[in-house]
């Protein structure tokens, strides 16, 4: 099991007139998980977009794993805020889905003992012939989350996956991923999730990038060094995370100070 | 039971209607007796006419059924390649615009030139009719689907035909029921206009052929038993579309 890295080189990206993205420079190492926190507009999940091959910058290149990014491809897995998954389809058909063009030619049995699997593991057995309409908001997630584990894309983007959900379903989502990626061991997937949440942040990533507004560049690369496994309840209280919290939140605050102005 | 329950004010509105009809032609003889015929004469005229009105319902729906099932297929077809291509659509939408407005009983002396028999131009008729809803709305259900739907699509590597089949044609299903629906209904006015030439049985030419003897009587039968034929399609047209849009109702 192959993991890869991420080489940001030089990229720009405007729309129309407007400069998104300016001279963004990030290299992610295979098995980061790397938070990208900034406001509004600060072009974060423009970059995550770039790096799905969902669009183009107008300058520099994305290197995944030494390929430049040209479109979306099976090495990279999706989880969207919503709209993940296709209201016509049931979420077994969701999954088989995503799970045929990532295995081309595998039999629709094992794929479906591996949708199963995956389904099971995110706390969703048998629940194959339900309609995403018929799920809550948080259980659409964890199909999700288990469609972009079950392709086993060796990158995996996430878009603020969790913005939508209430608090407590999105404390258990950010357990659940944690536990599924942890649990890849050595084999570990390269994450890049957008966020907007300080905590959620540091919850999740070994690496924060922080992005300034107007235009999208990055302001700070911190390592998150907090040990592992992150419990919430002592974390909260930990000296290393309250300076880390603050600090993030003074950076984020610079942009909201100066919007406001 | 539940049935009659739940459509217990439609009874109502009809028995008013029947009931009004018949106090207002052989009650009071308010109207005049030869446009309004009373309800016992026109039932007299149903039933001495149920074979030919038999007739004229196989042989309407022989017009409909193709020229409707072409127009779908076509309309469906076309509607997904061109709203799927910009520069197709752009360039042939506008001219959509212009055409689709005039009413096709206006193509009758063309398709009676141009096509070798009459039935060809009838079916021809109603197929141009019921062809622009379906087409224009098909379009705009490609154009309107949630562009994170087709980013999704795009970032688990869905190309081509099976894009088209998997996420396309069932996000853009909701508003070719829609335009489906309108032709529907638009195809049984063209059906009457259809068969002012060509055919010799059907129900527009069974009422159209009646009026013109002044047998009202049986014009009226014509046109209840067409709106039954009507009610009776419509219906099963309802029941296809739940089936095939179940998704939209729950959630």
């Amino acid at each position: 099991m192959s993991v890869y890295e991420i080489d940001i080189q030089d990229v720009n990206l405007t729309y129309g007139e407007q400069l998104v993205l300016s001279e963004i420079n990030l290299f992610v190492s295979p098995g980061d998980f790397v938070c990208f926190i900034g406001p509004s507009g600060s072009g974060k999940s423009s970059l995550l977009r770039l790096i799905a091959g969902l669009s183009y910058p107008t300058s520099g290149r994305i290197l995944v794993n030494d390929t430049v990014v040209k479109e979306p491809g099976p090495d990279r897995g999706v989880v969207f805020q919503e709209y993940s998954l296709f209201p016509w389809l049931s979420v077994e058909d969701n999954m088989l889905l995503a799970l045929e063009q990532a295995f081309p030619g595998e039999a629709k049995e094992t794929l479906r003992k591996t949708s199963g699997k995956y389904l099971t593991a995110v706390g969703l057995p048998g629940i194959e012939r339900k309609m995403p309409g018929e799920l809550s908001g948080g259980m659409r997630q964890r199909v999700a989350i288990a469609r972009v584990f079950a392709i086993n894309s060796p990158v995996m983007l996430m878009d603020e996956p969790f913005g939508a959900l209430d608090a407590v379903t999105r404390a258990k989502l950010q357990d659940l991923v944690l536990d599924l990626w942890m649990n890849q061991g050595a084999g570990r997937k390269t994450v890049v999730f957008v966020t907007h949440d300080v905590d959620e942040a540091l919850l999740l990533g070994t690496k924060v990038v922080v992005l300034g507004l107007n235009p999208g560049t990055i302001k700070a690369i911190i390592e998150v060094s907090l040990p592992r496994p992150r419990i919430r309840e002592t974390m909260y209280h930990d000296a290393a995370f309250v300076d880390l919290r603050n600090y993030l939140i003074d950076l984020l605050n610079e942009d909201i100070v100066k919007q406001l102005k | 039971m539940d049935y009659l329950k739940r459509y217990r004010y439609i009874w109502f509105i009809i028995a008013t209607l029947v009931l009004t009809y018949e106090i207002l032609t052989d009650g009071w003889a308010i109207l005049d007796p030869t446009l309004f015929p009373g309800l016992p004469k026109v039932a007299a005229a149903l039933y001495n006419s149920k074979e030919l009105l038999g007739q004229g319902i196989l042989s309407s729906l022989g017009l409909l059924i193709p020229s409707y099932g072409l127009a779908l297929l076509i309309g469906v077809l076309g509607g997904l390649v061109i709203g799927c291509n910009d520069t197709l659509r752009e360039n042939l939408v506008p001219l959509f615009h212009a055409a689709s407005p005039l009413p096709p009983n206006l193509y009758t002396p063309y398709a009676i030139a141009l096509l070798p028999t009459f039935w060809l131009s009838s079916t021809s008729i109603i197929f141009i009719g019921c062809l622009w809803p379906i087409l224009m709305s098909t379009i705009r259900g490609v154009v309107l689907i949630e562009e994170k739907y087709l980013d999704n699509a795009r970032a688990l590597g869905l190309k081509g035909f099976k894009l088209l089949r998997k996420v396309i044609l069932p996000a853009a299903l909701p508003m070719i029921f829609s335009g489906a629906g309108t032709s529907l209904i638009f195809s049984f006015i063209l059906l009457t206009v259809a068969e002012m030439f060509g055919v010799k049985s059907g129900l527009g030419f069974f009422v159209l052929y009646y009026a013109d003897f002044f047998d009202y009587a049986r014009v009226l039968a014509g046109m209840l038993v067409m709106s039954a034929l009507i009610l009776c399609i419509m219906g099963l047209f309802d029941l296809v579309q739940r089936k095939m849009l179940f998704w939209t109702t729950k959630g």
